[in-house]
């Protein structure tokens, strides 16, 4: 079919990357945003914004809250039915099942601090797989208040799901389709240095000087080229990150014999229990149980906070409690873990160090979940992320100026249908997310189901760009800018300094405090960067209309000079300005 | 055509990659490697083989012989390993 | 109150810009975008490359003075991206700007 090997690269480079960089965009944007979540969840949810605490005592202020949790509605209704075995008996109601393992997390970028309870399945159809229906809450670490949780974590719980589901949760769908565009991605970018003969000499080039075809392909590649490891290892870790669970499950499928017999066997070696004893038991104070874990990550000369606490078999003689240390300071995830039992609170385990495999996976799986303290790196990564972004849209540009001549000769919709779903999924997702705040600062504090209506709003306001963009894009068609581009990046200035406006207007935060005098980073950094961002997008804006203004004169000089034919052939006159 | 060498670098390319990682855990483990290790560090390398054999179904002359080798080897593999499976926990 | 750590990875991101720009001013075409003449003479060419390698070791260097390798490693590979990003962006814009780091009559 492809008689060489450049052909088959651009024909996969070019069509892959067309299909699936709609999915990238999304990827790569909502991504980016994700480095500063827990900042967003922030200035999202003001009775959040103080300092980040490291975790309370448990003895004192969480177990009594844990011991309150309810297992969530939406969960025991959509996976109750699916879990239960109808054979064994009735299902157990919501409010009476059992309680099997605690958890509480929290990060040195979080005030807030995240726990749950896992509620066990009586009579279950799989017993081996210990499925658990979830019940989980936010609290204030310094009084044990529960934050409501219709309040939406914009940051961490709509952006950050976003960019590796897409929110289609249907049997996981929106992974599945991720991660079809993180291996067009890997594609991509290898095809890409194949087809990219003068990778070094041009390692540089950015002409934007030129006719938009050739200079949008030269920040294509530049913007490709000069972050490639970034792009390459981000697509490759994705996809590490999810490998066991969901996409190749060879060890919970065809190899489950071999895992089961491996897990039978771990617990015999770390002397951790694998189920329940049946018997009933007490927990021992688990605030003396963290003492003793610093104390011991301090004599291996690591010290430092707890990041992860879990209680496993919970009430029963069992139960152990496992204590992980914050990995803060390392790219590696939260490890060193120290497990105690529960009903003493003598140690059983201290994790061992890890082997290389372990050390490599942790340092991959870590260096894209970014649990680390370097603003310098995080910022870095942004960066790298945006640029991403950038590659992705100006692939876009790429592909309808190089054919949007010959569409528009022979009457051809395809050009315009391409880039008005650009526009979509460049500008139009920027609107949606900077609106989306917007609509947050707009809706009452006290507004029932609040997340909901900001999460409608989103969506709807991306439909409403989609509309826009195809509705103004008949220019396209007769081979001109769609003035879609142009109109979104104002809307997209306007709307982002709206936003800083009115966090100014509903919550007394402004910059000149959050930067100088009542100094607190996550709020001014969202704020910076949305003016950041109107700015961007108010030269874009200009530069568009610049461009738009100069094809408009060339066709109506090749309209006065169709009148009086000099002889000049017409696409070089339609050519020449970019 | 196309249709035929999309599905094949997908399809084809997911089976053998299904067919490696089974493999490749399994023989491991048979070799004396803890389970987790060999799932762990199988993942890594199968993502690249996935890649790999992707490229390879688009740049590769013959379709019939990339669907020979991506299936046929994927289901080779697929069974060898399950054959293992066996012996070892037997 | 400013931290060591900043200042040294501050001094790592200005080595990197000047290495990549030193390596882009050892190419004809970005030569001539900065200086105006054809290109660099052979001496230049060679002193400007050894130049712009030195300038990326070092930025590694001090990557490693300010932080554990890991993290090193990292905050490395991305400033070389900005930094090539930087120096792309000048050239396309302002490549007089580039002129001060080596003089069009070394």
């Amino acid at each position: 079919m492809f008689s060489s090997l450049r052909l088959s690269m651009s024909w996969l480079h070019t069509w892959f990357g067309l299909v699936l960089g709609f999915v990238l965009m999304v990827a790569f944007f909502f991504g980016s945003l994700s480095v500063f979540d827990r900042e967003i969840d922030r200035w999202a949810i003001p009775q959040t914004r103080f300092a980040p605490q490291p975790m309370p005592s448990f003895d004192r202020m969480l177990l009594p809250i844990l011991r309150q949790v309810q297992p969530d509605e939406q969960d025991y209704a959509a996976n109750m039915p699916a879990l239960h075995d109808a054979s064994k008996g009735p299902m157990t109601p919501r409010l009476e099942l059992p309680v099997d393992e605690y958890w509480a997390y929290t990060t040195h970028r979080d005030p807030v601090l995240i726990m749950g309870v896992g509620f066990g399945v009586p009579q279950p159809k799989d017993p081996a797989a210990h499925n658990h229906i979830h019940g989980n809450v936010t609290i204030d670490p310094r009084t044990g208040e529960l934050l409501r949780d219709d309040q939406l974590k914009i940051g961490s719980g709509f952006f950050y799901p976003m960019h590796y589901s897409l929110h289609l949760k249907w049997r996981d769908l929106g992974i599945w389709i991720v991660g079809l565009a993180a291996l067009t991605m890997l594609a991509a970018l290898v095809s890409g240095v194949i087809l990219h003969r003068r990778i070094w000499r041009e390692f540089f080039t950015f002409r934007p000087w030129k006719r938009t075809q050739r200079s949008a392909l030269d920040l294509h590649n530049l913007t490709g080229v000069v972050a490639l490891p970034f792009h390459f290892f981000f697509a490759f870790t994705g996809l590490a990150i999810f490998a066991g669970h969901f996409y190749l499950p060879v060890g919970s499928t065809l190899l489950k014999p071999l895992h089961e017999r491996h897990e039978v066997q771990e617990a015999q070696r770390t002397g951790l229990p694998h189920e329940r004893a049946g018997v009933a038991a007490p927990l021992a104070s688990v605030d003396a149980m963290v003492l003793e874990a610093k104390r011991r990550w301090a004599a291996r000369d690591m010290a430092g906070q707890v990041g992860f606490l879990q209680i496993h078999h919970v009430g029963d003689a069992n139960s152990f409690v496992s204590i992980y240390r914050a990995g803060s300071d390392r790219v590696a995830l939260v490890g060193e873990g120290i497990h105690f039992k529960a009903a003493t609170g003598a140690v059983l385990r201290e994790d061992p160090p890890r082997t290389v495999v372990a050390q490599i996976n942790e340092f991959l799986t870590g260096l894209h979940l970014q649990h680390f303290e370097h603003w310098l790196l995080r910022w870095l990564y942004v960066l790298g992320g945006l640029l991403g972004a950038v590659c992705i849209a100006t692939g876009f540009i790429f592909f309808v100026e190089k054919r949007k001549q010959q569409h528009a000769a022979a009457g051809g919709q395809g050009s315009r249908v391409v880039d008005a779903l650009a526009v979509t999924t460049v500008t139009g997702m920027v609107i949606a997310a900077v609106a989306m705040l917007v609509v947050n600062r707009l809706l009452p504090a006290d507004l029932a189901g609040r997340g909901e209506w900001e999460k409608a709003a989103f969506w709807a306001i991306w439909v409403l760009a989609m509309i826009h963009a195809f509705a103004r894009s008949g220019p396209v068609a007769r081979s001109r800018i769609n003035p879609a581009w142009r109109e979104q990046c104002w809307a997209i200035a306007g709307l982002a300094i709206s936003a800083v406006l009115l966090n100014w207007i509903t919550t007394g935060d402004h910059l000149v405090g959050t930067v100088f005098t009542d100094t607190y980073w996550p709020v001014a950094g969202v704020d910076l960067s949305l003016l950041a961002s109107a700015a961007l997008a108010v030269v874009a804006a200009r530069s568009l209309a610049r461009r738009e203004r100069c094809a408009e004169e060339v066709g109506a000089r090749v309209q006065a000079s169709d009148e009086t034919d000099d002889g000049l052939p017409v696409t070089a006159r339609l050519t020449h300005h970019g | 055509m196309v249709v035929g060498r999309v599905s094949a670098g997908l399809l084809g390319g997911y089976a053998f990659t299904w067919g490696f990682t089974a493999l490749g855990i399994a023989g491991l483990v048979a070799l004396g490697v803890d389970f987790h290790e060999a799932e762990t560090g199988v993942l890594l390398l199968a993502l690249l083989v996935f890649l790999g054999v992707f490229l390879w179904a688009f740049a590769a002359a013959s379709l019939a012989r990339v669907w020979l080798v991506l299936a046929g080897g994927g289901a080779f593999m697929t069974a060898a390993a399950w054959a293992l499976q066996r012996a070892i926990v037997h | 109150m400013v931290d060591a750590t900043w200042l040294v990875l501050t001094a790592a991101g200005m080595a990197t810009v000047a290495g990549c720009a030193w390596l882009a001013l050892a190419m004809d075409v970005h030569w001539q975008q900065v200086h105006g003449s054809p290109g660099p003479a052979r001496a230049t060419r060679i002193a400007l490359r050894v130049l712009g390698i030195a300038g990326l070791a070092a930025s590694a260097a001090l990557c490693f003075m300010a932080d554990r390798p890991s993290m090193a490693v990292l905050v490395w590979v991305m400033l070389l991206a900005g930094g090539a990003l930087s120096v792309a962006l000048t050239l396309a814009w302002k490549p007089e700007a580039l002129g001060v780091l080596w003089s069009g009559r070394w």
